[in-house]
């Protein structure tokens, strides 16, 4: 569903991302993970077209988008829920959802999106009329997400979906992932909090200074000895919890 | 002093106010939508009087139908202008984007002055419609006609986008833009497209109000720089985000301005607006009806 091949992504002089490939095939969750400042947010940004690589290929269903405007790709079917959730504070649970629908092919379906978004989180119904930037954290995070799949997209990229957030919600959120994915949609996700990433995914990458390190399936990166040194707290059992 | 000249004061301040809120719409939109400081718009303004100057003193068509055409015409030449000049800095930081758009927009009021100049003469002109003069009293106070319809003009121009922002995906799109444009591409809206239409319509608000203004006054080849900054205070005054709070700064500021008269005298007007500039900078830097972020 989604290809990249050797992408070099530069920040002015500085360089990012060297040769990073990577694949994510149609309903699987795949994790990136690695420490802060990896690459795993540029990754991202260049996936959905915030930045653009100096060298190296895009593909979304076989289709080169490397040189697409970003808001193309959200009509291609691609939408990214972005680290720090960047939602439209002054504006309303509703809009923000709203404005999540605006790409052509999503304009006509949004009653029902809505409905979906509503259904996965129920609260948002309840607050649809608040200011958006006044939620609690775990309710912004909700309203990220759910204006990302008023898209209807068919491939998620989530950055950080857990970061801030307290515990018991974090949990929520995974489930919720894991429920989104059920029905269809593709994620790709970044996440600091690897074993839970881990779990939830059927493949990982490891990204470390810009480079894709290591990539296979989850359970054996859980397994994997420099993966549990590294992210997952040397010497705790794989069984622990996150 | 009497209470009658007092309140007529006040009215006629009111009157002028709406077309300084007028003004400042446009540039509040290009501005808070592009981070582009369109120093310019006063000379765009002063197209859009002259523009219906035209009409009316080569057509004899009345001034408040020739916002139907001055209007989509002033859209039309902030669609070019934009194309042509301030298009390619939007993709820099926002720091050389002001730089460099103050410089461009700078210059692009020079040539529109000596344009103007060359087409219409330095002298000032205005347009003598049939009912130019005519002046209707309620309660004791003037009404001169042609500001009262101006007025009438402003608030519906002001409504229109205050919907158009409000109610409309293209509106919603802009106004994302404004507050976040990395977001809005993550939503799916073409912020170049958004930038443009940003710039076109604030284009043609400066042109009806520089028709409203020509109307109710008169325009010269001069006057740019003077709504400009006017624009400019207003904007201040008021804060972004809120087309009605805008209108309502520009309405402040002529009543600041002509109750300035009145008490102070008529040199100082155009301090009074500057003063209230540094005022709200200080004390509420984020503008009377602005969100502080």
């Amino acid at each position: 569903m989604l290809e990249c091949s050797d992408l070099d992504v530069y920040y002015g002089d500085l360089q990012a991302l060297w040769g990073v490939s990577l694949a994510v095939q149609r309903g699987e969750i795949v994790a990136l993970i690695g420490p802060n400042g990896a690459g795993k947010t540029t990754i991202m940004r260049t996936l959905a077209g915030l930045l653009f690589p100096a060298r190296g290929t895009i593909a979304l269903d076989g289709r080169r988008v490397e040189r697409e405007a970003g808001y193309r790709r959200v009509e291609l079917g691609l939408a990214l829920v972005p680290e720090g959730r960047r939602l439209f504070g002054t504006m309303t649970v509703l809009e923000n959802l709203e404005l999540g629908a605006y790409p052509a092919r999503a304009r006509g379906e949004r009653r029902a999106a809505l409905d979906w978004v509503y259904g996965i989180f129920p609260i948002l119904r309840e607050r649809r009329g608040q200011v958006a930037g006044t939620l609690s954290g775990g309710q912004q995070q909700m309203v990220a997400i759910g204006r990302a799949l008023m898209s209807r997209p068919r491939l998620l990229l989530l950055d950080e979906p857990s970061l801030g957030l307290a515990p018991v919600i974090v949990e929520q959120i995974f489930d919720v992932i894991r429920q989104i994915n059920g029905e269809g949609v593709t994620v790709l996700l970044v996440e600091q909090n690897a074993r839970a990433a881990l779990r939830l995914a059927s493949r990982g990458y490891v990204i470390e200074n810009g480079r894709v390190v290591q990539h296979d399936r989850a359970d054996a990166l859980l397994h994997d000895e420099h993966v549990r040194t590294a992210y997952l707290g040397a010497g705790a059992p794989a069984g622990g919890r996150p | 002093m009497t209470l009658d000249a007092f309140v007529q004061s006040l009215v006629f301040g009111v009157l002028v106010g709406a077309l300084y809120g007028l003004a400042a719409a446009g540039l509040s939109l290009v501005f808070g939508v592009m981070k582009v400081l369109n120093v310019a718009h006063g000379e765009l303004l002063m197209l859009g009087g002259y523009g219906s100057f035209w009409l009316f003193s080569l057509y004899g068509i009345d001034p408040f139908v020739s916002l139907l055409i001055v209007g989509p015409v002033l859209f039309v030449i902030g669609v070019a202008l934009h194309l042509g000049l301030f298009s390619r800095l939007m993709r820099f930081d926002e720091e050389t984007k002001i730089n460099n758009s103050l410089l461009i927009a700078f210059g692009l009021a020079l040539v529109l002055q000596n344009l103007a100049i060359r087409a219409w003469s330095a002298d000032e002109r205005g347009i003598n419609a049939a009912y130019a003069g005519a002046v209707t009293r309620l309660l004791a106070v003037n009404l001169p006609i042609t500001r009262v319809l101006s007025l009438a003009v402003a608030l519906l121009v002001i409504l229109g986008l205050h919907l158009f922002l409000t109610r409309t995906y293209l509106g919603k799109g802009i106004r994302a833009t404004a507050e976040d444009w990395q977001a809005a591409t993550l939503v799916g809206i073409d912020i170049r497209r958004t930038y443009l239409v940003a710039f076109a319509l604030g284009t043609a608000l400066a042109g009806v109000a520089g028709t409203l203004v020509t109307v109710g006054y008169a325009v010269s080849p001069g006057i740019g720089l003077e709504w400009t900054l006017r624009a400019l205070v207003v904007v201040v005054l008021a804060g972004l985000g809120s087309v009605f709070g805008t209108f309502l700064g520009g309405v402040l500021l002529g009543v600041a301005e002509a109750a300035s008269v009145l008490f102070i005298g008529g040199a100082y007007r155009e301090v009074v607006g500057l003063v209230l500039f540094v005022l709200v900078l200080l004390v509420r830097p984020q503008g009377l009806f602005g969100r502080s972020r």
